[in-house]
């Protein structure tokens, strides 16, 4: 064999290689591989370090923005606290009540669900996935499927860790299906990522052709997985459109999550930790 | 290692760090590519070969803290940087225009592929509707990227020559 063809059998044999490593990194894995571990690892305290400057940067940034609107925003406050004192009487007699509800229906969530609080430190890369890292990994407890929330609800799962940091699989990404209830019906759907391309939305896809979804639905968690806990804010409906051959009807979800500022996330113990 | 290849794979590596983290949270809105720019911008500045290369390591970072599909943006953004190269050599570079230029349409290109390359591994993102909504209106501002850093990447490398 001359050069030439030595030439094009290496190049075909490194096409080959690398077309082995995508078709092997297409879904869903076990594990990182080692040069990915390392890598994460290695760029976690840089990551950590930008984006507390960038955070602290743009705090500064609002508060000098927002300096010449303070005087104004104060008079509105101040009736507003008139007003918020009102409601507060009467929302604390329908606390009451919710209270007593909570516990006819059993609702009380399980205090045996294990919190760990961690900073988003990066976000991925490549903008047709929705990923983000988060600078706790195996090393404080956590684990490939646990639940990552917000006070205002889901953000996804977490998909890997290394022993500092940990990915997140945002409920908007392709991959990514959870169960989920229709709030005010109670029926099942299934809630889908768009993906890079899904502009921040989400797919609810009801079970049946039977099921009624309308426009301004709560979504919340299942509890039939055995990753997210029951009763978690997902997002709500923003529009309804009809399937192919007019069969089903399809909901769009905007999250209630705002994915794009999210500094810090609560991760919570899987199912069958606390089982 | 020279100073030269390291600069490279420096410069790459903080492209990448800053595509994660400040890329992502300031301009979260914004489809920026900031390994792309930066592979491009090496391209035109310093012929095919380290445009290639720039293009090959920043892919393979970013594809490796993605964890998927682990290969392709190597590949689309080697083959950006490796054009822009060719490009370098039929143009006068030293104009901004040219990196503006050939930063927008590059990107656009190095997004197409990785959408192509993704379909062709089982992995369906709608093409149509990320070219209009996403990969097109990126055109303008991808482009200003690539010129920033070509001025970027013109004076370390004045720098570095004149160390040398």
């Amino acid at each position: 064999m001359g050069p030439k063809q030595w030439r094009w059998a290496a190049l075909a044999l490194v096409s080959l290689i690398i077309a082995g490593v995508i078709s092997l990194t297409i879904g869903q894995r076990d594990s990182l591989s080692w040069p990915e571990v390392a890598l994460r690892e290695a760029l976690a305290p840089l990551q950590s370090g930008v984006s507390r400057a960038y955070r602290i940067f743009s705090d500064g940034l609002s508060f000098v923005v927002n300096l010449g609107n303070l005087a104004r925003e104060n008079e509105e406050l101040r009736k507003e606290v008139e007003q918020l004192r009102a409601e507060r009487m009467a929302l604390l007699e329908a606390q009451r009540e919710n209270e007593g509800l909570r516990q006819m229906l059993q609702l009380v969530r399980d205090t045996r669900t294990k919190v760990v609080v961690a900073e988003v430190i990066a976000r991925a890369p490549n903008a047709w996935f929705n990923t983000l890292t988060i600078g706790k990994g195996a090393v404080h407890g956590l684990k490939k499927g646990m639940a990552v929330v917000t006070p205002e609800g889901v953000v996804g799962h977490i998909r890997s860790v290394t022993n500092r940091t940990a990915e997140v699989l945002l409920i908007l990404d392709q991959r990514s299906a959870l169960g989920a209830r229709i709030h005010r019906t109670g029926e099942v759907v299934l809630v889908e990522g768009l993906g890079g391309a899904g502009e921040g939305r989400a797919l609810v896809k009801p079970l049946s052709r039977e099921i009624d979804i309308r426009p301004g639905d709560l979504i919340v968690t299942s509890g039939l997985s055995e990753i997210y806990p029951k009763g978690l804010t997902v997002g709500v409906v923003e529009e309804i459109f009809e399937g192919n051959y007019g069969l089903s009807s399809y909901g769009v979800l905007k999250p209630v999550v705002d994915f794009g500022r999210l500094e810090w996330v609560a991760v919570l113990s899987s199912r069958s930790e606390w089982q | 290692m020279p100073v030269r290849q390291l600069w490279i794979i420096g410069g790459m590596l903080f492209a990448v760090l800053m595509q994660s983290t400040l890329v992502a949270a300031a301009a979260r809105w914004l489809r920026l590519d900031l390994p792309a720019a930066m592979a491009i911008a090496f391209g035109l500045l310093s012929g095919p070969l380290t445009g290639s290369m720039a293009g090959l390591i920043g892919g393979l970072l970013a594809d490796m803290l993605t964890g998927r599909l682990i290969g392709l943006g190597m590949l689309t953004h080697g083959i950006v940087g490796l054009l822009s190269g060719l490009l370098s050599r039929r143009l006068f570079s030293e104009n901004l225009l040219v990196p503006f230029v050939a930063g927008a349409l590059l990107i656009c290109l190095e997004q197409m592929l990785y959408l192509l390359g993704a379909r062709a591994f089982g992995v369906v993102i709608p093409l149509g509707k990320s070219l209009a909504r996403l990969i097109l209106p990126s055109l303008w501002y991808n482009g200003l990227l690539t010129a920033l850093c070509f001025v970027l990447i013109h004076k370390v490398n004045a720098y570095l020559a004149d160390g040398e």
